[in-house]
């Protein structure tokens, strides 16, 4: 939810290219700057060194920017014996951040991960980061193919869940200030305030950019899973294809699981990490026993596709997929959940 | 290349509804330019769905061991074909149980450095001839086929094997350029900093073993718990350590086919690891994974009997 | 900082605000209880006496075990509430942790997290009848559910209570001085059963399924509790209908590969429900509308 309820547009401001880099480099100088940045033909979210370009291609990322506030590798707590006991320190406490760059699909995945993790028990690592980080988000002024955003609920423009909410207008950037804590970043900038032609030409892009997704077409509430769609031989015809890797959940920005797993040190100290896992691996469910709930491909995939499409929704009232694409590029074998989708309508 | 779609469609048509076998492993238009994904036809309604083509990325013998107990028809290239010989040798599956309907190969286009050289997005791709037709937004764009093949198709020298049915003429081809290119001239500090720096990006999604024919093993060495080989997660210790068993796992029996760094959405160049070891083992070994299906495996461990 | 719907940041640093941090509890006594030494009970005591005092549990639950650098495991309690000053865990050795929990010895230390998921809803069984069903190892946490029922002050709260219980041999029952003491009271119908004749085995002889069939439990009124392998369960299911249980008076405590322990790491679900959280005890009119998931 926005701390800004109200019908007045956002403060907004128009800076040049030059001008925004400056700002980039100032925060660079006061927290760690995750930014989209190249990385052999794929784009990740890191933290940005001096000499980093950040990648402002076409978004979304390759890998979702999930891995800011939930690492795929994160030491929960160091272990050490010490005198026929246990000595047990936390893992590092949350450093002020910046997320740079996220695309309005990645901020509606944040609210399910807020639904999931900072709700009920909340996990308090999460909520540390999530609390020290400034999300600077950018409209997706061309979108790809693969985006199917707004069939999901979502909008190319949306700024929700963002402090700042930057539009490339092609020789500047809008700036919108979300936040009380947006404000009062750019209210330290003295950049001069947007004009209403600005303004004008960003509401021009962004009704091109909706104009070139397909039209809204949120699934239909699944909270009854009907019968005839858990038992669908469509489960089948895509498992057989399916290669059980964990592309499509790494690069989701709501996929949310995670392994926990000791990593033992040297005389008797260690640590305790927990690391990104997929339901897709056929190990997941695995049991000691060697009772597998879910023994083959067809029920992995179904948990899967039903979890993005119901169980998400069911449990947090958000629905756990966003339209973002990436495992629709991601995906080796070409498996394309849009016509998953479009295929459990029709059963 | 039509003509040769035509007849696979035909006879794979005509071997599902004789009989002669449960499903046809092919491939198919994919949803995206420049892919084209696994096909499992099982009807000749579905077969006639079969494309050959150079987006074709995967290794269609991966699939051949989730089909214990059906007598499959594969579609093999060389990839394929080098693939299936490994797994006869090994006794992953039985002569019996496979129909290859060879298919000379011309090569897998790398789309990921289409993608990476076309700024505009790629609305639609084709094949003609001795090229590569992009369509974009605004513009129509010609690449020479040849020069945007997979390093791996570049460096095959077996890309035309023999079947129970052999479509078209084989197609010669000199490799022209050798995966291991490099390597060999540099020191073991630069080698290792080369290796480090290629896997830094990985994100233990294991795309390249679930895409390799070959890494059949139910339980990966990464997945046990007693003992607990190697850390999971995205730390340099594990990664490289996946990495390197892995590639060791692999010597000598890589089909080097470039499937397991197609897969990877991270671009992690990965024949170049695998392929080192594979002329090691052959400059010891001898000649290697060719497209002898008769041929004995190397390593072979024999039961004491009494 | 962006704005959140929820919630003030918690120290990571505390057990009580880090549900990730274990408490030390300390091994007060062992007690291997079947005859293949494959289950054995660990009694602990909290090291921090605020922690011990401050950790309230009811019938059903479950706790995560450390064994520091060999991993954690989850077991339901197997003692009841003020049972005695701890926490009683009955440990199956099948995989790494539960060897390493085997191996230790009384004053060894590990770590506890919870209590975590939901229990039996005592509040809706009350004045009802109870069929409580159970195979082989998965009685761990009816034995929670048993001791609190039986106790004084709470017994006259319910109606007539069965006990079934079998195991493969009698050597695989567990906890033997409790059954022979229920065996006795005139205030629950216990029913043992191993799966084969025995030499000098008094009880029944036969598997699960048969056993609650031929004790027949009045359905009328009447809760059902049954917990064992997927096996047993499957074919226990239809007897149950038969006699005239519905699905929303049979209740299960499912097992699931578990991780957080807090509904966060997803392992553990079976469709929208996370077993470690909505459950794991659940009705059977729940778990029918899910994907068949055994």
């Amino acid at each position: 939810m926005s701390a800004t309820v109200s019908h007045e547009p956002p403060p907004a401001w128009a800076v040049t290219y030059e001008q925004w880099q400056a700002f980039v480099d100032l925060l660079c100088e006061e927290r760690t700057v995750y930014a989209p940045q190249a990385q052999n033909g794929a784009t990740v979210y890191r933290a940005l060194a001096p000499a980093d370009k950040v990648a402002w291609g076409q978004p979304p990322s390759t890998v979702s920017p999930r891995n800011v506030f939930l690492p795929q590798t994160e030491t929960l707590f160091r272990y050490r014996s010490v005198a026929g006991s246990m000595r047990i320190e936390p893992g590092e406490a949350a450093k002020p951040a910046v997320l740079l760059g996220a695309a309005p699909c990645d901020l509606r995945a944040i609210a399910v991960l807020d639904a999931v993790y900072a709700a009920g028990q909340p996990d308090p690592y999460y909520v540390a980061r999530r609390q020290q980080t400034v999300i600077i988000a950018r409209a997706c002024v061309s979108p790809r193919p693969t985006c199917f955003c707004t069939a999901m609920g979502g909008d190319p423009f949306g700024s929700a869940r963002s402090d700042l909410f930057v539009t490339d207008l092609g020789d500047r950037y809008l700036i919108e200030a979300l936040t009380r804590a947006g404000r009062a970043l750019a209210g330290r900038q003295r950049w001069p305030v947007v004009c209403t032609a600005e303004r004008t030409a960003a509401s021009r892009l962004a009704a091109a950019a909706r104009a070139a997704l397909p039209p809204p077409d949120v699934p239909p509430n699944l909270c009854q899973l009907p019968k005839t769609l858990v038992d669908s031989p469509l489960w089948h015809t895509v498992a057989e294809r399916c290669l059980g890797c964990a592309v499509c959940a790494y690069v989701c920005p709501t996929c949310h699981c995670f392994d926990i797993v000791d990593e033992p040190g040297c005389q008797g100290c260690g640590k305790r990490v927990r690391n990104w896992d997929s339901c897709q691996f056929a190990v997941y469910s695995l049991e000691a026993s060697g009772h597998n709930p879910r023994p083959s491909s067809r029920e992995r995939v179904r948990n899967r596709v039903l979890d993005k499409l119901a169980y998400v929704e069911q449990k947090t009232g958000l629905l756990g997929c966003v339209g973002c694409g990436r495992c629709v590029r991601a995906c080796p074998v070409n498996i394309d959940l849009r016509e998953i989708i479009a295929e459990v309508r029709h059963v | 290349m039509n003509e040769a779609t035509q007849r696979l469609c035909a006879l794979a048509s005509e071997l599902l509804s004789s009989g002669r076998v449960d499903v046809v492993l092919g491939f198919e238009r994919g949803s995206l330019p420049l892919r084209s994904r696994p096909l499992h036809a099982r009807t000749p309604t579905e077969a006639g769905r079969l494309v050959l083509d150079g987006f074709s990325e995967s290794n269609l013998a991966r699939f051949l061991c989730n089909l214990a107990g059906q007598r499959v028809g594969i579609v093999a290239r060389g990839c394929e074909a080098r693939s299936l010989t490994v797994l006869l040798q090994e006794h992953q599956i039985e002569r019996e149980q496979v129909i290859i309907i060879a298919v000379p190969c011309v090569g897998i286009i790398d789309r990921r450095r289409i993608e990476a050289e076309t700024p505009a997005t790629v609305l639609a791709a084709a094949e003609v001839e001795d090229e590569i037709l992009l369509r974009t937004h605004t513009d129509e764009i010609r690449l020479p086929r040849q020069e945007y093949l997979c390093r791996a198709c570049q460096a095959c020298d077996a890309p035309a094997p023999q079947g129970d049915f052999t479509l078209g003429e084989p197609l010669a081809h000199t490799p022209n350029c050798n995966l291991a290119d490099g390597a060999g001239a540099q020191s073991p500090a630069e080698r290792w900093a080369a290796f480090a720096t290629e896997t830094a990006r990985c994100i233990r999604c294991y795309a390249c073993r679930e895409a390799c024919p070959l890494c059949y093993c139910p339980e990966c060495f990464v997945d046990h718990s007693q003992p607990h080989w190697a850390p999971g997660g995205v730390e340099p210790k594990g990664v490289q350590f996946w990495h390197i068993i892995r590639a060791y796992h692999q010597a000598g029996r890589c089909a080097r086919c470039g499937a397991c760094e197609r897969a990877c959405p991270m671009g992690i160049s990965l024949v170049h690891l695998t392929d080192k070891l594979n002329h090691i083992v052959e400059d010891l070994f001898g000649p290697g994974t060719g497209l002898e299906l008769d041929a004995q495996a190397r390593g072979v461990a024999k039961e004491e009997q009494g | 900082m962006s704005d959140m719907t929820i919630v003030q940041s918690t120290p990571l640093s505390s057990p009580a605000q880090n549900p990730y941090l274990p408490m030390l509890c300390r091994i007060t006594r062992t007690r291997v209880e079947s005859e293949d030494g494959s289950l054995k009970s660990l009694d602990l005591k909290f090291e921090s006496p605020a922690e011990g005092a401050s950790f309230h549990f009811d019938p059903g639950q479950f706790c995560s075990l450390s064994v520091f650098g060999v991993g954690e495991a989850h077991f339901g309690i197997a003692s009841a509430p003020g049972e005695f000053a701890g926490v009683r865990f009955t440990i199956s050795r099948t995989g790494s942790v539960t060897q390493a929990l085997h191996r230790l010895e009384v004053g060894d230390v590990i770590g506890l997290r919870g209590p975590f998921g939901n229990a039996f809803p005592l509040a809706t069984f009350a004045g009802h009848d109870l069929a409580v069903i159970g195979g082989g190892f998965a009685f761990t946490t009816l034995r929670s559910l048993l001791v609190t029922l039986l106790q004084p002050d709470v017994r006259p709260r319910f109606g007539r209570i069965t006990v079934i219980y079998g195991a493969r041999t009698p050597g695989m029952l567990l906890y033997r001085e409790e059954l022979e003491a229920w065996a006795v009271r005139n205030d629950v119908d216990l029913w043992l059963t191993v799966d084969t004749p025995a030499p000098n085995w008094p009880h029944q002889v036969g598997f699960v399924p048969a056993i609650v069939e031929k004790a027949a439990p009045a359905a009328a009124n009447a809760y059902a509790i049954v917990c064992g392998p997927p096996a047993m369960l499957r074919f226990t299911r239809p007897v149950l209908n038969q006699l005239g249980f519905p699905a929303e008076r049979v209740y299960t405590s499912l097992e699931r590969r578990m991780k957080c322990g807090l509904g966060k790491c997803g392992r553990c679900n079976i469709g929208p429900y996370y077993v470690c959280r909505d459950g794991p005890v659940f009705s059977y009119a729940q778990l029918d509308s899910l994907p068949d998931e055994g």
